[in-house]
């Protein structure tokens, strides 16, 4: 498929010494929102890795943003313009205060402090966490450490969004201020969830990994299948 | 709550720490001695120490000071002043054994004071500022903001453990339990390292963190930049006088 943003072809990956992607295929094209499901261990965290370069697959193809990606330049390149909300905010969130953690991404990019922290100040005013902005991070509750992992994403202005488990440990209310927030966003994504109603409500398509490869969810069977 | 010192730009104080530090271990005579001591209480006083506080931590380091307050009286050559246990105490040894305890006791406090006092991250961007290598303000950077989630980690991993009726006892099960937990620790520890790695190699990462931008310094710190050469110079003076 060509004008793909992302086209993954045929990876295989192992981890642990166990097959967990064997021949994956995966395309995504500006505009789509990808729900992407599967069991416990199918490999959804596995091929988001894979796609900005975190894990080299054995065999198959990343061709992303029109060029194939082979080396850590070329992934590097890639991460800037395809943000990755990890599982863990924690893992994701390592500055003291929000604002710096997100005007970490747009330093790397080489922007001066005062510019970084111009955007840092947007991106936090546009997802409503201003007030945030001077707290201490490892002094969030988990549903505001997501929301300002997912600021520190927002603020490279990725093209693409990989989501991982959004809405693990979100209350009701962070649940649904992020489901506002992310359908708001006019961003291609690929987002994996166990949470049916959360991809019901946000994905134009949705996909189960199963013995290695993603396949169409049947859109009836979606929440069975999950 | 804001003390005097806290007016002073950070690098100031790490830097003014450091020289005190230095001419304090260099002067030897009794008068220049004196003279740092009534700084380092003065710094003591400006940066508002709690005396408890302030007591606890003298208190790591006051063994270490008797060990020193017995032993060098009687290892240093000089005049006999008394032989106790066929050991010969000499009063260049007293000398020298109170000086000793003059230098740590003031090396203390105004480290305490000026570097002590500060926000870990704000030691950190000063380190920083003073081209102190990158690689050890990360350290202390990450050091700052993960200790908290380890230690976290264990306590949840002892907590696991409790719920499941764990006793130590003083028995190899005990051990072995015990072992299991610290290595499931620690390769937690090392996993979320690897994570935090990949996590901000997502975000452009290359191995440099980008410099914060430091505050200009102010008048308040040209004056404090000042007194300590002013105090370094009266020091050294005195010990030369001697």
């Amino acid at each position: 498929m060509s004008g793909a943003l992302i086209d993954a072809r045929g990876l295989v990956v192992d981890r642990g010494g166990r097959r967990v992607l064997d021949g994956a295929d995966l395309a995504l094209h500006a505009g789509e929102r990808v729900g992407l499901g599967g069991a416990n261990g199918a490999g959804k965290t596995t091929l988001l890795r894979t796609l900005v370069g975190l894990e080299r697959p054995r065999a198959g193809t990343v061709t992303a943003f029109g060029r194939e990606r082979v080396s850590e330049r070329d992934f590097h390149e890639v991460r800037l313009r395809a943000g990755f909300l990890f599982q863990d905010p924690d893992d994701q969130l390592f500055c003291a205060t929000v604002r710096e953690d997100v005007a970490f991404g747009p330093l790397n990019r080489g922007l001066d402090d005062d510019e970084a922290h111009t955007i840092a100040a947007a991106t936090l005013a546009r997802l409503d966490l201003a007030h945030l902005a001077e707290r201490v991070t490892h002094r969030l509750s988990g549903g505001e450490k997501r929301l300002a992992a997912l600021a520190g994403v927002l603020a490279l202005e990725p093209e693409v969004l990989l989501l991982d488990e959004p809405t693990g440990g979100l209350d009701a209310d962070h649940r649904a201020r992020l489901l506002d927030r992310l359908a708001a966003l006019p961003l291609a994504m690929l987002i994996v969830s166990h949470d049916p109603g959360f991809l019901a409500a946000l994905a134009t398509r949705r996909l189960v990994l199963a013995d290695g490869r993603p396949k169409a969810a049947e859109a009836t069977a979606g929440a069975a299948v999950l | 709550m804001t003390a005097p010192l806290d007016r002073i730009d950070a690098r100031v104080r790490c830097a003014a720490a450091l020289v005190l530090v230095v001419v304090t271990t260099v002067v030897t005579s009794p008068a220049a001695l004196a003279a740092a001591a009534a700084v380092a209480l003065g710094l003591a006083a400006s940066a508002r120490l709690r005396p408890k506080r302030l007591a606890a931590r003298l208190a790591h380091v006051e063994g270490v000071v008797l060990v020193l307050l017995v032993v060098v009286p009687f290892s240093v050559p000089g005049a006999p002043v008394a032989r106790v246990l066929g050991f010969t105490m000499t009063a260049e040894g007293l000398a020298r054994a109170a000086a000793l305890a003059v230098k740590v006791n003031v090396c203390l406090l105004v480290t305490l004071a000026l570097v002590g006092t500060l926000e870990p991250t704000r030691l950190a961007r000063a380190l920083a500022g003073l081209r102190v290598p990158d690689r050890l303000v990360h350290l202390l950077l990450f050091l700052i903001r993960y200790l908290d989630l380890a230690r976290l980690d264990v306590a949840r991993l002892v907590e696991a453990m409790r719920v499941r009726g764990f006793r130590p006892r003083p028995s190899g099960r005990t051990r072995r339990a015990l072992a299991q937990a610290a290595g499931a620790a620690l390769v937690r520890a090392i996993e979320r390292a690897e994570r935090i790695e990949e996590a901000m190699r997502c975000r452009g990462f290359t191995g440099r963190l980008p410099r914060p931008r430091s505050a200009p310094l102010t008048a308040v710190d040209g004056a404090a930049a000042g007194g300590v050469v002013l105090v370094t110079a009266v020091l050294m003076a005195l010990e030369l006088a001697a």
